[in-house]
């Protein structure tokens, strides 16, 4: 930890005394690239009876694509950015709809257990924050850290059906648009092609402590059940820089 | 720059509308398993008033090699009378090796579990809420002498609100008298809400009862 912090402060001295007479100018860019969940969002083990993994999310790699801007402010390197993206986490798999399945049969000791899935992630993150860029020649460097809100379009539903003794006794989770907190983190580089125009590539972190996931006809407090689920995703992004 | 600006635009539309398309369902069945066997259920009591006074009764399923049941005994309850009685669940799956306790399972799956005590004969047909041990439907025989036996179960599980269970409970007699104590675990699951009706029976056996 030690070591990162003053390779980091070293970084940070030598790029701003580097720059100290640079040119910084506001800008939009327009990004596309991959989804990669992590975490609990990604989890996709139903969990052991009595400990199942109630926040499991059973989200894909997908895809990201984002509007970005940052707007510096007089005569400084720093500047308060915003990033718009919409991305798709996937969808349940039959190995999921498998492990469900299982897991609800043997959580409710039942003849037998089916689960049905449909409907995938997609969510749209909004997120402003403040940004420090670094300059080298034609090549920036720009560290962020923002905070703001996931909108959720869709998740994925989750049909159950226990049937004991021939008696079905289905209960569901259902697809959510709710929205919820999210915070993170993100580094770009960008190469500037002529005084308009340049690309960049982005890596992105953001995280969110969970949209509210309603479920239905669930009498009984057994099995998995999530209530809330937490997002935690890397992004990482190639695209167009055009300046202001 | 307009142009590139629209072809990214299109591109993009493209990919989102061929990403809302692509959606599918996905189904499975997990395979059936077979439920706990019970082969064998006791009922274990403890009087208030005379920590010495333990009687009990046994219910046995004899099985065949193939765990079809080939033969049942079980044994009497005798109770004194005008007492009561702090009564606990003991069930057993003795085909497995070590002998697996049922009633420990039971505990651990309480929220999806109930159990029912119908004394009989009954002279009048019993109180029926979420709270009563007793079995709705239960013949009244306002001629026959009744069994002059009351339960009302102690333990709660974990549901929201907290259901009762049955694997406690307080037996309380009264006069002398004979007659029937039918027992019944029922299997409710995600529908247990404290009345007999949802679910099916893991379990179903009467014992003879004797105050005296």
């Amino acid at each position: 930890m030690k070591k990162f912090i003053i390779i980091a402060v070293l970084l940070i001295v030598t790029f701003s005394a580097y720059t100290a007479k640079a040119q910084v100018a506001s800008y939009w860019d327009i990004t596309g690239g991959v989804s990669i969940p992590t975490g609990q969002f990604a989890n996709s083990n139903y969990g052991e009876l009595y400990h199942e993994n109630n926040k499991a999310g059973f989200a894909k790699t997908g895809y990201v694509i984002g509007l970005d801007g940052a707007w510096y402010l007089h005569k400084s390197h720093w500047a308060i950015a915003a990033t718009i993206s919409y991305q798709d986490q996937g969808q349940l798999n039959a190995n999921d709809a498998h492990a469900l399945a299982a897991g609800y049969q043997d959580a409710f000791d039942v003849d037998e257990g089916a689960a049905t899935s449909h409907g995938r992630y997609q969510s749209l993150n909004a997120l402003v924050g403040p940004q420090y860029s670094f300059l080298l020649n034609r090549l920036t460097i720009d560290l962020r850290a923002n905070a703001g809100f996931v909108k959720s379009f869709s998740t994925p539903e989750i049909d159950i059906v226990v049937t004991d003794a021939g008696i079905p006794h289905p209960f569901a989770q259902l697809s959510s648009t709710a929205t919820g907190f999210a915070y993170g983190g993100s580094a770009d580089l960008r190469y500037r092609l002529t005084k308009k125009l340049g690309i960049i590539l982005k890596e992105n972190y953001v995280d969110s402590p969970g949209i509210d996931i309603t479920n239905t006809s669930r009498v009984n407090n057994a099995g998995r059940l999530d209530t809330k689920q937490p997002i935690s995703i890397f992004q990482t992004s190639l695209g167009l820089n055009f300046g202001f | 720059m307009i142009k590139l600006k629209h072809a990214v635009y299109v591109l993009l539309g493209t990919v989102v509308f061929y990403a809302s398309c692509s959606s599918k369902s996905e189904e499975a069945v997990a395979p059936n398993i077979a439920n706990e066997t019970i082969t064998q259920a006791s009922l274990k009591f403890t009087n208030q008033a005379n920590a010495a006074d333990t009687p009990s009764c046994t219910y046995t399923f004899h099985l065949d090699n193939n765990n079809n049941v080939t033969s049942v005994d079980s044994t009497t309850l005798k109770l004194k009378a005008n007492s009561k009685y702090n009564g606990v669940v003991y069930m057993l799956d003795q085909t497995q090796s070590p002998v697996f306790v049922v009633s420990n399972e039971i505990k651990q799956r309480e929220n999806y579990h109930l159990f029912f005590y119908q004394p009989t004969p009954i002279a009048s047909a019993p109180v029926i809420s979420n709270t009563s041990p007793y079995i709705p439907g239960t013949p009244v025989n306002p001629n026959a002498a009744p069994l002059n036996l009351s339960v009302v179960r102690t333990d709660l599980d974990t549901n929201n609100p907290p259901l009762q269970i049955g694997l406690s409970t307080i037996f309380t007699t009264g006069a002398a008298s004979t007659g029937n104590l039918r027992w019944v675990l029922r299997h409710q699951p995600n529908a247990k809400n404290g009345t007999y009706a949802p679910g099916s029976s893991d379990l179903d056996v009467n014992f003879i009862t004797i105050i005296q």
